[in-house]
């Protein structure tokens, strides 16, 4: 029974969001194109922080790097994204890669430092750096993506084709990473969550695992920095700032560690929340905050929690 | 199978385990007795590897394993059966089991076999187990491995009499199949019941070896060593 409403739940949700771009003006299509791509990030943090264990407080130097990648090679080289989306997914992977060799090494609150640490690094650079990286500025002027193959060529200038683009991105993301979760290499990341030595004394070169969830992490949120970028037309050193990390987190947690629903609720709520409050009050940063300790202190388990026990109590 | 010579074992500046060595050959079981806090478990930690020795020398199967790391020395064929069951919560029994799988021999249905409450529970999460059931799920988790030689710290604790003498069955027709058995125990009857040979420890060095028979009619080892 429980399963058949999950179904009709999807169903429905994927056709709302389909006759989504029909039914609202522009600005809300906007929220939503940015919901999607914060998903996509929230869920690859997920990935670390609810399956794996990794509290990792410098995701944001993935969706950063992303964006720059996306930026320099849509200016420089080539608007298709057959062409930019590999080379950011390849970009942001091997950064997890160096990252994850040496911040791997350490857990628990040093593992939360030195992420954040690298992250930093990557900000101060991207900020020094304005001969490649157009300093505090950015790179602006990036163009709408165009998936071509040969001749054949596409543009998505339309903020509906490109919610689509998006949308499709989602999609495939959030499949991809239910795969993973749910695979054998996903319950040997859930086994590491609940006890890495055990995992060891199982014959599991931990290391390796964590290594890899790191970087599947690390390439989602490059992908969702890119998706950003391509929308705002623009990458921006904020993309590789702490706060950017600290927001994907808290749309976790508002949202629900450890599941996948939870990451997009949560990236909803945090996404929209400044859109609504901020037309009663200009401090609608006060608010969130709020939002946030009445979660964590009142729903450890986020949106997703409090749903499940609804549903629980229900005769 | 496996060889302990002289090892010294510290955490931090404390030295626990003071040149103790034991032997256990193959197909055999062979327990450890010993009080709270003397080094059994730490015994057990220092062969799989997460508290190598410091000094002195570990070999299993003619491979050095002193330093290894643990899930090298897992790969090698030590299973392990950690103390308090250890089984992981968030997973489904079916994930616990299957986890674990390597090499040939035990498999889902051979373990589920073994282990009839588990078939009926393989949909449920590690930690809606009762204690018998997470015991014999951690057993049956180490068995996928296919080991040669397994370490089991303190099965007995916190379960029932009836479970204990449930789970010593299947030890002893384990042995008997032909896997090698160390046995860290606090439970006299039931170490004395299943071994073939009994080490007692205490601060951290062997103070008395022989066969079950010695020990169960040497009461003043019993009495200082063992509380009994």
């Amino acid at each position: 029974m429980a399963r058949h409403w999950k179904w009709a739940a999807l169903i429905v949700a994927i056709l709302a969001a389909i006759v989504y771009p029909y039914a609202v003006r522009s600005y809300f299509l906007s929220l939503a194109i940015e919901v999607l791509i914060y998903s996509i990030f929230a869920m690859s943090l997920d990935l670390l922080l609810g399956y794996t264990g990794l509290t990792s407080f410098g995701h944001a130097a993935f969706f950063g790097l992303g964006a720059y990648i996306l930026a320099y090679t849509a200016l420089g080289l080539t608007d298709n994204i057959l062409v930019t989306v590999p080379l950011v997914i390849i970009g942001a992977a091997l950064l997890a890669l160096i990252i994850g060799f040496f911040a791997l090494r350490t857990s628990g609150i040093y593992f939360l430092m030195v992420t954040m640490a690298f992250a930093q690094m990557l900000f101060s650079i991207a900020i020094s750096w304005s001969d490649v990286t157009g300093g505090s500025d950015g790179l602006a002027g990036v163009p709408r993506p165009v998936i071509g193959v040969g001749a054949w060529a596409y543009t998505f200038d339309s903020r509906e084709s490109y919610y689509y683009l998006v949308l499709a991105f989602f999609l495939l993301s959030w499949i991809a990473l239910r795969s993973i979760v749910g695979s054998p290499f996903g319950a040997a990341l859930r086994g590491i969550r609940d006890n890495e030595q055990r995992m060891r004394a199982l014959g599991y070169n931990t290391f390796r695992y964590k290594m890899a969830a790191f970087v599947i992490g690390g390439a989602f949120a490059g992908l969702a920095g890119a998706l950003l970028t391509h929308f705002t037309q623009h990458a921006a050193p904020e993309t590789l700032y702490w706060a950017t990390s600290g927001q994907v987190m808290i749309m976790l947690i508002v949202g629900g560690v450890g599941t996948l629903v939870g990451p997009m609720l949560g990236a909803a709520v945090i996404r929209l929340l400044p859109t609504f409050v901020s037309s009663y009050t200009e401090r609608w940063e006060i608010v969130l905050g709020l939002v946030f300790i009445l979660f964590v202190l009142f729903a450890p388990r986020g949106i997703v929690g409090l749903l499940r026990r609804a549903v629980e109590k229900r005769p | 199978m496996l060889t302990v010579d002289s090892i010294h074992t510290f955490y931090g500046d404390s030295h626990i385990l003071q040149g103790l060595s034991l032997q256990v050959n193959a197909g055999e079981i062979v327990a450890v007795l010993g009080r709270n806090g003397v080094g059994k478990t730490t015994t057990v930690n220092s062969i799989i590897g997460f508290a190598p020795p410091k000094e002195g020398r570990i070999v299993f199967d003619g491979v050095e394993i002193t330093h290894l790391r643990p899930h090298r020395t897992a790969q090698l064929g030590v299973g392990l059966v950690p103390q308090g069951r250890g089984i992981f919560p968030t997973l489904t029994v079916r994930e616990n089991i299957t986890l674990a799988a390597r090499g040939r021999g035990w498999t889902l249905d051979r373990v589920l076999t073994t282990f009839p409450p588990l078939a009926k529970r393989l949909k449920n999460l590690g930690s809606q187990l009762s204690g018998g059931e997470q015991q014999m799920l951690a057993v049956a988790r180490a068995l996928m491995l296919n080991p040669k030689l397994l370490l089991m710290d303190e099965p007995s604790e916190g379960l029932a009499p009836l479970i204990v003498a449930e789970i010593g069955r299947i030890v002893a027709s384990l042995r008997d199949e032909g896997l090698s058995v160390l046995l860290v125990e606090q439970n006299l009857s039931l170490a004395l019941s299943l071994a073939n040979r009994v080490y007692v420890l205490s601060k951290g060095q062997i103070v008395h070896s022989g066969t079950p028979n010695d020990l169960q009619t040497n009461e003043e080892v019993k009495h200082r060593y063992i509380g009994v």
